[in-house]
Parts: structure tokens; sequence; C-alpha cells
């Protein structure tokens, strides 16, 4: 029996190739605030659908006059927004530090235009006369885009912290972890709005 | 495909993205297409099975779960799956 045992243990020669051990990339209090985020949103979004089997006409006649092609482009953004940081975090992790600060300046271009494009979408439904006491609809659908809205301005802020980091050759010198526990954050609001898009957007 | 193409899509993170671009531009499509069609109720799966497909890509392979203790990863595709599953069911009783 210690036998079989024995020859399941790694050799001197083999604890190189030895899968890692399992590791949650970034800091464990941002994943606690991370995992209350998720719990906060998925309410609102099942308050959302509730309200629409009860206010089925008012869903109706006022989904339509969203614009999905915006909804299309920023969902896009913020994907791509995510590639950016996935690629930081893999730059930094080779220590490549100039390729970091690029991944890391394009998060934030894609995250901007992000804000530009959703701040015209409430420019044109203030046009319209449209806010969020016009109806339950429009008042679920500022709560969610805009509740969201912050979170992409935080996720924005991080970054451009981290982004100073390591302009000023700080963060990518042996510790990642910063820059794990920004990306974590910012792949939670690409995460919420992955959600977000088709519900609000999309299902009709 | 030449090497430099097989050499990008070695990159799960390359990957990854191509795949979320893929099912982002097909809910688009779908949804556009889906109201008054016969074919509502599977459009309305299908959307948010692709909403369940791209968050469980995005949780392991961008947030790096796929890597993390499990109950980490459990207690995130957790939420997502029984949020979506109860979001389908209410969207086909609207």
């Amino acid at each position: 029996m210690t036998g079989g045992s024995t020859s399941a243990l790694p050799t001197h020669g083999e604890t190189a190739d030895a899968a890692p051990a399992p590791r949650l990339a970034g800091d464990l209090a941002v994943w606690l605030i991370i995992l209350a985020e998720l719990l906060a949103f998925a309410i609102m979004f099942l308050a959302f659908a509730v309200s629409r089997l009860r206010h089925p006409d008012v869903f109706a006649a006022s989904q339509p006059t969203l614009d999905t092609s915006a909804g299309l482009v920023n969902t896009l953004l913020l994907i791509t927004g995510s590639w950016c940081v996935a690629h930081a975090v893999q730059a930094a992790e080779h220590r490549r530090r100039p390729a970091t600060l690029r991944w890391l300046l394009a998060a934030q271009g894609c995250g901007a235009a992000f804000v530009v494009l959703k701040l015209s979408e409430y420019a044109d439904k203030a046009a319209a006369g449209i806010d969020l006491e016009t109806n339950v609809f429009y008042m679920f659908y500022f709560f969610l885009t805009g509740f969201h809205f912050l979170h992409v301005l935080a996720a924005m802020v991080f970054l451009a912290f981290l982004t100073v980091s390591v302009w000023r050759c700080r963060l990518v010198d042996g510790q990642r972890h910063a820059l794990e526990t920004g990306a974590a954050f910012w792949h939670m609001v690409d995460l919420l709005w992955i959600v977000l898009f088709p519900l609000v957007y999309i299902v009709r | 495909m030449n090497g430099e193409q097989m050499h990008w899509l070695s990159n799960p993170i390359n990957r990854v993205w191509l795949a979320l671009v893929a099912a982002t531009l097909t809910s688009y499509m779908l949804g556009e297409q889906m109201v008054g069609s016969t074919w509502h109720t599977w459009a309305v799966v299908l959307v948010f099975g692709l909403a369940l497909a791209k968050g469980v890509w995005v949780i392991d392979v961008f947030m790096g779960l796929r890597t993390a203790p499990a109950l980490w990863r459990r207690v995130v595709l957790g939420w997502l799956m029984v949020l979506i599953l109860a979001l389908v069911l209410l969207n086909l009783n609207a």
C-alpha cells in the first residue's frame, strides 16, 4: 500500500513540471467586495425581470426605444477592455513593463469610449424628456445602467493608479498583486454588463 | 493560417476575446430578429445561454478562477448559473 502512494509522489526531476498550487489572483478583500457586488446586482437584475412580469405593456412599449447598437458597441468596448487588462497582467508576469503600460492605456481607452457613449445615450434620453420618473422600465434602466456606470468609473480610477504605478517602475519588478487586484475588479464590471446587456437591451 | 496567427491563437486570452466578440454579435443579431418570431422562446434561451458562456469564459480565463481554489470558482460560477436560470424562467413567463 505504501509502495503505491510513494510511487505517486513526484521525483526530484518532476518537481518543476508539477501544476502550480491553486491561487486566487488579487487581494482577498477586493474579492469579498466583488462577491457583494455580484449579489447586489443579481437582486437588481431579478427585480427588473419580475417587474417585466408585472408591467408587460410598459416594458414592451419602452424597451424598443433603447439604442441596441449603442449597447452592442458598449459590450464590445468592455470585452475588449477586459482583453487588454488580461494582457496587461500577462505582460507584467513576464516583466515586460512597456507592454504592460500599453495594454493598461488601451483598456482605459476602451473605458473612456464606454463612458462617452453611455453619456450620449443618457443625453439622448434627457433630450426626449425621459428620466427616472417616466415609468418603471426607465426607472430600472437608469438605476441599473447608472449603478454599473459608476463601477466603470471606479474601475478606470483603479486602472489609472496602476498605470501611474507601472510608469514609475514600482509594479512590474516582482509584484503583480496590485495589478491582479485591479484586473479582477475590471473583469467583474465586464461580467455584470454581460448579463445586463441581454436582459435590458436584447430580450423582449 | 500562418505561424503568426497560430501563435496569436495559442494564447487563451486571445481565443476568449474572439469567442466573446462572436457571441456578442450573435446575441445582437438574434435580438434584432426575435420580436414576434415563432422561435421567440428558443431565441430567449439562446441569448441567455450565450451570456452564460461569455460569463464562464470571463470568470475562468480573464478572472483566472480556473486556477483558483475550487470554492471561489464554484461560488462565482454558481452565482452566474443560478442568475441566468432565474432570468430565463422569468423571461419565458413574461
